[in-house]
């Protein structure tokens, strides 16, 4: 499309009507010339409108129109009236229309559908709620202004974390817009696992958690209580994941009570453990949990590459011989996690300083008060040393701004460490969830991933109601994404600009839980349709904020002239076409 | 008027009369009982006492005004009287009206003929008297106080609980709607007599009732049945007893909890009722605390030495007594002597009740403390709980009275535990009392030579009773038996036999013993078991079950200490018969085996901790480590998930609650079943909490819950079995991430970007 006053739009391409009807002219007007009739010059006239309502037929030309469209103002449900009153004032001559649910205005028009958004005019304030993501696609030039209206009472927003892993303490985050006082409760299948009490009116942000007890996809209930009879309860689905065991290998120099217990509660736990100390010049002691023996008294990149984490200790760390070293390096690089055990100050010029590049400080303290979520306070010995933070260091536990464990990249790999001591007199006295929570985050954290090939995620959050578009986004590692919804093959479409970026679209036609599932590597993801009327407060928020970021920088442009391509009637050729043939025709009979 | 009528109107008065204080006094009785049952119902609750009572009082009153008022011997020369004395105009001469004519004498009818007229004129106006005005009066102030103090009165319907009827039908757990049913079942519930609570009846099957509580189900069924009986917990079973063709009944005293369920037969055909809990309220220790005091009290010799023991005890069924035992410790050294007291409260003199405040004033000086004695005690509670009382008692109190005079150093050898307390050679105190006593009998009286005998062999039992804790004795026991037994093999060496020698030559038996043992004399074979003969492990362990094996000695020390306890009671025996130079030999005997236990035990002490095995003297220093070999183990956890099958059902639950489904498909029913039997395992130790469960487990099994019924259920079933799911600690888990070639770029500037 240019910006000539006539345009084509040309059914075959140029080059073929060119080839095919020019020999065809030149060819006829020979014929007409060697004709001896009278009228010759008109027939060659009408020979050259012949062939020109041909090329106007297949060149399907259409020209610039100038016209000048009104400008309209919007009105969605939940605007408020003194605010429109104010922009009417201000623009008397645009013209007013109103969606179907939202309350007419004086004089306004009713929209009879979305879809005529498209040629309705020019929209130049979109007021209250704003339009849903599938009808704002319908406004061509997005140069409007969005006035939002108030906020509904409700949630506004929240945030369930991803993943929620069985038997970890999960956060909800939300926003709450609240009236007066009103009571939240998160309540599980298994009842109510936490409430908060909003005193006051307006946003207040709120934070829910739980300890999911068993994996699977389920339906917590968020309830919100204004008074004893208003009390609006909203499903909240959440898929919890089952724990996927991790494969452990620790080398010690001499053996540890630290490490035996922690040894311990991951192999009850069900991870698969090597575990490999020294006990004499020549002699090892080999213990081997949920796992099969393997030779584990070399680091070899077949050994590295068969566990997601090491535990090394300082010594077993500057024994290694340079090939276990680079083995090893080239081994986190590429995704292994690593585990210091610190026995000592690590001093300068060592092994450690190169693969763990923290700049320390020595301390005269060795013991550390701290106290963990819920947890009594406790007393622990710590290596003293102070670890100079920087951007590059991940911190997992810290204590009055003293950095305790933490990781660092390498590559694609992480290397934590772990600066408490004696951690298992927390297991003796019996506090399993404190002493999980010391290692399990750090393990957790530093430990490799698990490669998939796809991940797929829906574009928008919570909530999405029956029979309105998803936009999915596949990220692959290369191949090309077949994703399917309850065995329908969805188009995917790879983004223009980033390599192995998919978008696609689909529909749901129910609530409840549907799945996307990729064929080549059985990549899920599950997503809850919720019913139309539930999470009315979270739908608004959402729609507000897209008809805010949609809204065009040149909403204030005053321009009403608006040039529109308008098609040449196809039958202004034919009837050109039937005279002058008509005249050839009766040429020789006049 | 004529006679006839005068007698007639006469009669009329009387009866009008009679109303008039009948109503009077009936307004009064009705006062007094209103009054009477407001005042009851501050103080007595059960309103048919109430009534009792209030109704006694307005009767009383009633009988009062009306033999009073001579209402039962009403005639008509009251009348007479009233008249002659109220109306002037009569002239005194209204008995002239009801005489016969006859008998007047003509004066008498001239004055009849006036009297008559008069009355004929004032008959109409006669006021016969009443405080009717008095009693109305006082009735309504009686209603106003009823009204007012029934507003304080306890709430009946708090404490009387009308029994409901229990007789409900229960259909079993089948579809045959022709099988028959339990028409009725009743269950009475008799608690324990001591817990003083009224025999009821249950309102539900479900049952909460007191430990040891007999209870009564008496079941009628619809039908012929055969083969009727009880299920308890789903393991034991009781038949239930016929009564007749259709009535069934069983009585057993429950003592723990759990649920039961009915079951009958019918043509060969099974039938199950419902499951229903049985929760027992167990009878709770008596609760006892010292309100005054500290636990360690330390007193000067100027401060007051009388201590007041103020003591809240309180139990939910009832005490039934308490008391202070009391533990006065006397001198230190040699000379540490103890002496254990039992004291009563005296504030109040019997403990009994549900909550007492009990008080005692200790006296030191009377108790014989003095400056440097120490006393402990502590109180000690029972309840009324049959046939066995609970019993629990106090932390042990100290008070100490400072002695100022002395200044103790000690010096500790650097032994980790002192097993030997310092009185052991008390023993020497007693030898030398003993021998005082003896040299000085010429000199005292027989009754006060026996009393110092008695003393002393007082001193001995109690240094038994001591020594005996050390062996986990508490009590006086059979220790006598085993003296007689050893008596014989005291007089040669009575510690060798039992012994493992220290301090010998040949400590860890490294060289062969056989030279020293006696030929043919075989005293640790004297001593076994012959069944324990052949256990060759038993001399490696180290029993902890045996309550005589679980004390901080060794083997051999047991064993003297054992036959010095044995020798204790013999020179008791011969203190207590007034015979003190018979006890010395066996007191020297119990001397010189507690120096040997003394003796040993310092040796064991000093070694304590690892007993390393005998080292074979040529190996030693070879540096041979061929036999130091590395070492592999493996092995598994056991990682499988607890209750697997609740956690199926959990899964299934969500997918029918989301499919909103009102039917279980035949697939799901075996899950059911299997969460079933699961949770009943929980169901036996919390029914209160899983017991429902179960039962509606068992129905979505059975399909047998009403398609209307079908949401509620699957709700109630889905958060029973959630609080099954235990909370357990978090585990690290792998994470997954998708890695594809711009973060492989993004991961390599990183990496640029450290370590520029």
């Amino acid at each position: 499309m240019n910006n000539s006053w006539l345009t084509f739009d040309p059914a075959f391409p140029v080059w073929v009507i060119v080839l095919i009807i020019l020999p065809v002219f030149i060819f006829f007007i020979g014929k007409e010339v060697q004709r001896t009739q009278k009228f010759l010059i008109l027939r060659i006239v009408a020979q050259v409108f012949i062939f020109l309502s041909i090329i106007g037929l297949f060149q399907r030309l259409s020209y610039l129109e100038q016209k000048v469209t009104s400008k309209i103002i919007l009105l969605t449900p939940g605007y408020d009236n003194l605010k429109v009153d104010s922009v009417v004032k201000k623009n008397p001559s645009y013209k007013m229309i109103h969606t179907g649910e939202a309350n007419p205005y004086l004089n306004s028009e009713p929209l009879i559908s979305y879809y005529n958004l498209a040629e309705s005019g020019d929209i130049k304030i979109i007021m209250g709620e704003g339009l849903p993501g599938f009808a704002l696609e319908m406004i061509k030039k997005k140069n409007f202004e969005f006035i939002p209206g108030n906020l509904p009472i409700g949630t506004i927003r929240i945030s369930i974390p991803q993943p929620i892993v069985v038997n970890k303490k999960n956060l909800i985050q939300g926003v709450f817009n609240s009236k007066g006082k009103t009571t939240l409760r998160l309540i599980s299948p298994a009842g109510v696992e936490d409430s908060v009490d909003i005193h006051g009116t307006g946003q207040t942000p709120f934070v829910f958690s739980f300890k999911p007890r068993q994996p699977g996809l389920f339906v917590y209930t968020l309830s919100s209580q204004y008074s004893s009879s208003n009390i609006l309860a909203e499903k909240l689905p959440l898929e919890i994941l089952a724990e996927q065991k991790l494969k452990i290998l620790i080398l010690q120099k001499s053996p540890s009570a630290e490490v035996r217990y922690l040894k311990n509660y991951l192999a009850e736990k069900g991870h698969s453990l090597a575990l490999c100390y020294q006990t004499s010049k020549n002699n090892f002691k080999y213990e081997y949990a949920n796992l099969n023996s393997i030779r584990v008294d070399r680091l070899t990149a077949e050994l590295t590459k068969a566990f997601d984490l090491v535990f090394l200790d300082n010594t077993v760390l500057e024994e290694l011989s340079n090939s276990e070293k680079s083995v090893l390096e080239n081994s986190i690089r590429s995704g292994l996690g690593a585990i210091i055990l610190f026995d000592d100050f690590p001093e300068k010029g060592k092994t450690i300083n190169q693969l763990l590049p923290l700049k320390t400080k020595r301390l005269t303290v060795d013991t550390v008060h701290i106290r963990f979520p819920e947890s009594k306070l406790y007393t622990l010995p710590v290596l003293p040393i102070e670890i100079i933070p920087n951007a590059f260091i991940q911190s997992i536990t810290l204590h009055k701004g003293r950095l305790l464990s933490g990781y660092v990249y390498s590559g694609a790999g992480k290397i934590g460490f772990q600066l408490l001591k004696e951690t298992y007199r927390i297991s003796l006295k019996g506090n399993a969830d404190d002493y999980a929570f010391i290692w399990s985050d750090l393990i957790e954290r530093t430990a490799r991933a698990k490669n998939k090939m796809f991940k797929v995620k829906l574009d928008k959050s919570l909530p999405y109601y029956p029979d309105e578009p998803l936009s999915i986004e596949v990220i692959s590692s290369g191949s090309q994404p077949s994703l399917y919804s309850n065995k329908i093959l969805i188009p995917l479409a790879e983004d223009v600009v980033i390599d192995d970026y998919w978008h696609g679209k689909s529909w749901a036609d129910k609530a409840g839980w549907h799945k996307f599932f990729i064929q080549q590597d059985s990549t899920e993801l599950n997503y809850f349709v919720s019913n139309k009327g539930e999470w009315e407060s979270l739908r608004i928020a959402h729609q507000m904020k897209e008809n805010e970021l949609a809204q065009s920088l040149e909403a204030g442009s005053n321009s009403s002239v608006q040039f529109i391509r308008k098609p040449i009637q196809p039958l202004i050729f034919f009837l050109i076409f039937l005279f002058a043939s008509a005249f050839l025709w009766l040429a020789p009979k006049i | 008027m004529n006679a006839e009528e005068i007698r007639y109107s006469l009669s009329k008065l009387k009866w009008r009369y009679f109303s008039l204080r009948l109503f009077e006094i009936s307004l009064l009785a009705l006062a007094t009982f209103l009054l009477t049952n407001a005042l009851a119902s501050l103080w007595v609750s059960p309103s048919v006492q109430k009534i009792l009572l209030s109704a006694l009082s307005g009767l009383i009153v009633f009988a009062l005004r009306f033999i009073h008022y001579r209402l039962h011997k009403l005639d008509t020369s009251f009348f007479i009287r009233y008249l002659n004395e109220r109306y002037k105009q009569l002239k005194e001469s209204s008995d002239l009206l009801i005489r016969d004519e006859n008998e007047l004498t003509t004066l008498q009818q001239l004055q009849k003929e006036k009297i008559l007229q008069q009355f004929n004129q004032i008959y109409p106006e006669i006021k016969l008297p009443h405080h009717i005005k008095q009693s109305f009066g006082i009735f309504v102030g009686c209603s106003v106080i009823y009204f007012a103090l029934s507003s304080f009165a306890v709430s009946t319907k708090q404490v009387f609980i009308e029994p409901v009827s229990t007789r409900k039908e229960i259909k079993p757990i089948s579809k045959d709607l022709t099988a028959p049913f339990i028409r009725s079942l009743s269950i009475s519930v008799a608690p324990p007599a001591y817990t003083k609570l009224k025999s009821f009846t249950a309102e539900s099957f479900n049952l909460t009732l007191a430990e040891g509580s007999r209870v009564k189900w008496l079941a009628e069924f619809s039908g012929d049945v055969t083969d009727a009986r009880i299920l308890f917990s789903g393991r034991d079973s009781s038949n239930l007893i016929k009564n007749n063709a259709l009535i069934y009944s069983k009585e057993k005293v429950i003592t723990e909890s759990g649920f039961y369920q009915i079951q009958w037969s019918d043509k060969n055909k099974i039938h199950l009722s419902d499951y229903y809990k049985i929760e027992i309220i167990k009878d709770q220790l008596p609760k006892i605390s010292i309100d005054n005091l500290t636990q360690f009290t330390k007193l000067g010799i100027n401060d007051n030495l009388t201590i007041e023991v103020k003591s809240s005890l309180s139990d939910d069924y009832g005490l039934k007594d308490a008391f202070i035992t009391a533990t006065v410790s006397k001198g230190s050294g040699e000379g540490i002597k103890f002496r254990e007291e039992k004291l009563r409260f005296t504030k109040p003199e019997k403990i009994i009740g549900k909550q007492v405040s009990a008080g005692v004033s200790l006296n030191l000086k009377k108790l014989g403390l003095d400056p440097g004695d120490e006393l402990y005690f502590y109180v000690e509670a029972f309840d009324n709980k049959m046939p066995v009382a609970n019993h629990h008692r106090t932390e042990t109190f100290f008070i100490a009275l400072q002695d100022t005079t002395t200044e103790i150093t000690s010096a500790d050898d650097g032994l980790g535990v002192d097993l030997m307390p310092e009185y052991f050679r008390s023993q020497r105190q007693i030898i030398i009392d003993t021998e005082k006593l003896l040299k000085e009998k010429k000199k005292l009286t027989k009754q006060l030579f026996n009393s110092t005998s008695n003393e002393l062999g007082y001193d001995q039992k109690v240094l038994r009773l001591r020594y005996g804790q050390f062996m986990g004795e508490e009590a006086e026991s059979g220790i006598a038996q085993e003296a007689i037994d050893h008596e014989e093999e005291e007089e040669t060496d009575p510690t060798k036999q039992f012994g493992h020698q220290h301090d010998t030559e040949n400590e860890h038996n490294l060289v062969d013993q056989k030279k020293n043992e006696a030929p043919g004399h075989d005293h640790n074979n004297e001593l076994k078991d012959p069944n324990e003969k052949d256990d060759p492990a038993k001399a490696f362990m180290h029993n902890h079950d045996d309550t005589e094996e679980a004390t901080f000695f060794i083997q051999s020390v047991k064993a003297k200490l054992k036959a010095a306890l044995a020798i204790m009671w013999d020179a008791e025996l011969y203190l207590r018969l007034y015979e003190p130079e018979k006890s010395l030999p066996f007191q020297y005997k119990a001397l010189n085996l507690l120096k040997e236990i003394s003796n040993d035990s310092r040796i064991y002490v000093h070694r304590t901790g690892f007993d390393p095995p005998p080292l074979k003297e040529e190996k030693r220093l070879t540096a041979d480590l061929s036999e130091v070999k590395t070492f592999t183990n493996r092995y598994s956890s056991n990682t499988e998930e607890s209750y697997p099958a609740i956690r199926k059902v959990l899964i299934i639950l969500e997918k029918i609650e989301q499919e909103n489904s009102i039917e279980i498909s035949r697939k799901y029913q075996t899950s059911f079943a299997k969460a079933g039997q699961e949770l009943s395992v929980l169901a036996i130790e919390q029914p209160a909490i899983y017991l429902k469960g179960l039962s509606l487990l068992k129905s979505l099994a059975d399909q047998k819950v009403n398609p209307t019924d079908m949401q509620r259920t699957l709700l109630d079933v889905r958060k029973i079995l959630w609080k099954a799911i235990p909370q357990v600690s978090p585990s690290p888990s792998r994470h997954a991430v998708t890695t594809n070639e711009l973060d492989q770029m993004f991961l390599q500037s990183l990496e640029e970007l450290k370590h520029e």
